[in-house]
């Protein structure tokens, strides 16, 4: 780059600098362009819109979640306690069941328990982002950079500065507030070294998944989660598959198997991928993909801090799931990235505003409250039950009536409560399980990941 | 540690965990900078794909010193 030019960069300072052109970073962006401020958007995939990263999208439906009820209604994604609506001009497919299966087969049904039956929505996140990046492409406040990747962010006396990458060169920019939206690695909260003073390290975990055609499976109408160890060559890991939109389309039907599995660095184990391929080709459900066709490949790799839950630093606001505990899901992103927006433009305007954004935060999303992580992580502790006790329970619930909703937070209480109506029966025939079952509540954090 | 762009599917896992900051992004796949990488293995215990590996360093860096 030639001197001048870059001389003309340093000094033009940006209202907002926004790191992560995710769900978070675009809405948080949009929301700051609208509104006049002079935005700078940054990324490091070449392609905003495209989706690489493995990430099941559904939508959970079940009202309350982080203090939202999220809709869909044709066109665009509604958000009640807000007020306001992102455009989804994509397919969608309601999930109506919510099926887990245990080694051998056996399944606990849920039902839908929305009022047209569903437990959540599966729809397509790189036509939701598509539709936003048109809008932010649209706005002329709003200057895109990709391949620009972002190293740092400091806190000046007034304003931040963030030094950004490229192949090639290496600079800073200066900006009144900056916004790590650059996900649940966030770089930018490393820099400030909020990961040390805030927050808690509990596990990394790598993700692979595969989108697939052709595969014979009974529930194409499911959330079907795969309990117990026995899924898997290693043991360790939770997979996941549903049916989603692809293309706009909802034909063929396309579904999305996904596998997460802990890093536990004394037991390196299998990659993910080598999983999938274990469960599609020799797995106990093998027989459903013996026709299938993978049309798309993605991955993912978290770490699991608790929350941030201050996300403001100075002038530096962390939204989505950079500052979150594992997730905020998809619409978690939209609407904590919604509400930083605003906070932005207010506190520009007069001086405060970030506050409202912090406090907000500090109480709507779930994990903020430790019991809550407890309670969620053992949704993903069925298997600290031995296979053959899984098959078992589940065969007992063929004949139950469930209802609930895809949702971490209120699934593994759903689950729960059904095992534990037949906790009778199952005294009778198998005293050590039932026993187990009743002190289910007491299971670490760290057994329920499987990270010890 | 090089990445290999077959296995490699641009999920940025790696990108923000490599304490030298030594991996970016390309054509929306991940690339090492051989002279920042210290073979530390983290992305390598990181990525769902293995697509990290150590196989063709040496060669790159050849490249690189005779064209300077
Ligand atoms: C396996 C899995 C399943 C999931 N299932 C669901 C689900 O069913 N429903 C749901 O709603 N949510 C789901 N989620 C969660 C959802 O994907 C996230 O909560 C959501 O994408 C968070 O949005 P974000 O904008 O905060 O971060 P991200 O979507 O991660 O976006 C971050 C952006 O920042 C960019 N970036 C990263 N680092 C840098 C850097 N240093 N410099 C510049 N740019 C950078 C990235 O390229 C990316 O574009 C799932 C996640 C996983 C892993
Ligand atoms: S973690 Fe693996 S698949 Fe993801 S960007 Fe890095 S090398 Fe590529
Ligand atoms: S080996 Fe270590 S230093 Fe080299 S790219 Fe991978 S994580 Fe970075």
């Amino acid at each position: 780059m030639n001197p001048e030019r870059r001389k003309s960069r340093m000094e033009k300072v940006y209202d907002v600098i926004v790191a992560g052109a995710g769900p978070a970073g675009l809405i948080t962006a949009l929301t700051a362009g609208t509104a006049g401020l002079r935005v700078l958007l940054i990324d490091m995939k070449r392609d905003i819109p495209r989706v690489f990263r493995a990430c099941c999208c559904n939508l959970i439906i079940e009202p309350g979640t982080h203090g939202e009820t999220v809709t869909h209604t044709p066109g665009s994604i509604r958000f009640e306690k807000n007020r306001f609506a992102v455009p989804y001009s994509g397919a969608v497919i309601p999930l109506k069941k919510s099926y887990k299966v245990s080694p051998l087969g056996n399944t606990l049904k849920i039902n839908g328990k929305s009022r047209d039956g569903n437990v959540a929505i599966s729809y397509e996140k790189e036509v939701l982002l598509n539709d936003l990046f048109q809008r932010v492409q649209g706005n002329r406040m709003i200057e895109i950079r990709t391949e620009t990747q972002a190293l740092a962010v400091e806190n000046l006396r007034s304003g931040v500065r963030v030094t950004i990458r490229t192949d090639s060169s290496l600079y800073h920019v200066r900006g009144r507030i900056a916004v790590a939206a650059d996900g649940v690695n966030s770089k930018l909260v490393q820099s400030l070294g909020l990961n040390q003073t805030r927050r808690k390290f509990f596990a990394r975990f790598r993700v692979a998944s595969y989108h697939m055609e052709g595969v014979d499976c009974p529930y194409p109408d499911a959330w079907i989660t795969f309990v117990g160890t026995g899924h898997t060559r290693g043991r360790r890991g939770q997979l996941y598959m549903c049916p989603k939109p692809h293309g706009g389309t909802i034909e063929p039907r396309v579904y999305e198997l996904t596998i997460g599995i802990p890093v536990v660095a004394a037991a390196p184990g299998f990659t993910p991928q080598e999983e999938l391929r274990y469960f599609t080709t020799e797995g106990r459900f093998a027989p459903w993909f013996r026709h299938m066709k993978i049309i798309d490949t993605r991955a993912a790799t978290l770490n699991f801090y608790t929350p941030l839950t201050n996300p403001v630093e100075g002038n530096v606001v962390v939204v989505g799931d950079a500052a979150a505990f594992i997730e905020t899901y998809v619409q978690g992103a939209l609407m904590y990235g919604y509400q930083a927006g605003n906070a932005i433009v207010k506190h520009l305007a007069t001086g405060t505003g970030l506050e409202e954004y912090a406090a907000s935060w500090a109480k709507t999303f779930e994990y903020n409250d430790p019991e809550e992580i407890k309670k969620a992580t053992q949704g993903f502790g069925l298997h600290v039950l031995r296979d053959e006790d899984i098959d078992y329970l589940f065969s007992l619930t063929k004949g139950d009536e469930v209802y609930g909703y895809v949702n971490e937070f209120s699934d593994p209480i759903t689950v729960r409560r059904t095992l534990l109506s037949h906790l009778d029966q199952v005294r009778r025939e198998r005293p050590q399980l039932a026993a187990q079952l009743e002190k289910f509540a007491e299971v670490s954090v760290h057994d329920a990941l499987q990270v010890k | 540690m090089q990445i290999d762009k077959e296995q490699c599917v641009g999920c940025g896992g790696c990108v923000n965990l490599c304490p030298q900051s030594a991996i970016y992004f390309c054509d929306n796949r991940a690339v090492i900078d051989q002279f920042s990488c210290t073979e530390c293995r983290t992305c390598v215990l990181a990525c769902g794909m293995g697509a990290p590996g150590v196989s063709c360093r040496f060669p790159l860096m050849v490249v690189f010193s005779e064209a300077s």
